[in-house]
């Protein structure tokens, strides 16, 4: 039927085509969206879409640090990495690499605290951190995602290497 | 291309919530609706703008808009299935007098609603006074008096 036809005359007068059982099958899948909405809600607050929250974040533990990095994040929103050097009384300094794909992923706003240099390598940048009393410390990267998608790297600490995975909604 | 991607996502995420919702929430307006209202414009308009504050971004994004707008409206008059899931369709409340309960309870209308409506729009004082009240498709109540 096309919209220019005329709508029936009910047995009460009115002239209009109700659709009654899709009035009705809408209202049981109106309901059923805000059983979804609520999943939504509740899935937001567990961090599933970035933005602070349990799932939003995954600590991976290695021989040198503890790594805190955003596994769900939002395109241009901000995140942050921390990076926890476990005391290592043989390093005076301690070096975080930085893989080509993670820049390509996230664009570094700040460092905490800056790096005293920073070596540029052909798989990513290689930052170091003086650290004379050998026991360890944090360093905090803020990060904002530059795409959307899933993405791979690598963050190194001290030589060990430690693939990562963060999922950037758009 | 960020740009025609953003809106058209705004645009239909906007059309599925708002129509998910229920037009009841359209229909019985009260102040703090409207501020609801401002602040989904206010977040809608982050989202699709971004950082990019152009005024080529804004134009973009106003002929996106109101081309899918232009398109719906087409696909809706070839298609009235799809006019009924985007639009939805009327909803007698009152037939020849009688309410009927269920449709007031499914579409989140109370008979205090269509009494509202009924003294503010045809000066009607009782509910024997209607003979037809309906929940059209844009969320307003009809009423239709008794001769």
């Amino acid at each position: 039927m096309g919209s220019l036809e005329q709508p029936t005359v009910r047995e009460d007068g009115l002239q209009l085509d109700e659709h009654r059982r899709f009035q009705e099958r809408f209202w049981t899948i109106e309901r059923l969206a805000w059983c979804v909405f609520a999943l939504i809600i509740v899935a937001g607050l567990l961090g599933a879409f970035g933005s602070g929250g349990p799932l939003a974040t995954k600590v991976t533990v290695i021989d040198k640090a503890i790594v805190e990095h955003p596994r769900i994040g939002r395109w241009e929103g901000t995140d942050e990495m921390i990076v926890r050097f476990k005391s290592d009384p043989a390093a005076q300094t301690r070096s975080l690499f930085l893989s080509n794909t993670f820049s390509e992923v996230f664009q570094v706003e700040d460092i905490q605290p800056l790096p005293v240099r920073t070596v540029l390598e052909a798989s990513g940048q290689r930052l170091f951190f003086d650290n004379p009393g050998h026991d360890g410390g944090m360093v905090t990267l803020h990060l904002r995602a530059q795409s959307a998608g899933s993405a791979s790297f690598s963050v190194g600490i001290d030589g060990e290497l430690a693939s990562l995975s963060s999922f950037i909604f758009p | 291309m960020e740009t025609v991607i953003r809106g058209a996502a705004i645009y239909f995420i906007l059309l599925i919530a708002l129509r998910l919702s229920g037009r009841r929430t359209v229909a019985q307006m009260t102040p703090f609706d409207l501020v609801l209202l401002l602040i989904i414009a206010e977040t809608t308009q982050q989202a699709l703008l971004g950082d990019d504050f152009s005024i080529i971004n804004a134009a973009l994004l106003i002929i996106v808009l109101f081309s899918l707008d232009i398109g719906l409206s087409y696909i809706k008059q070839w298609a009235p299935r799809v006019a009924r899931i985007i639009d939805g369709t009327p909803t007698v409340l009152i037939s020849d007098g009688k309410p009927d309960l269920r449709a007031f309870a499914r579409a989140r209308v109370s008979l205090d609603d269509v009494l509202t409506t009924a003294r503010v729009e045809q000066g009607l004082e009782q509910l024997t006074q209607i003979k037809s009240a309906v929940l059209e498709a844009d969320g307003a109540v009809s009423i239709i008096p008794k001769d």
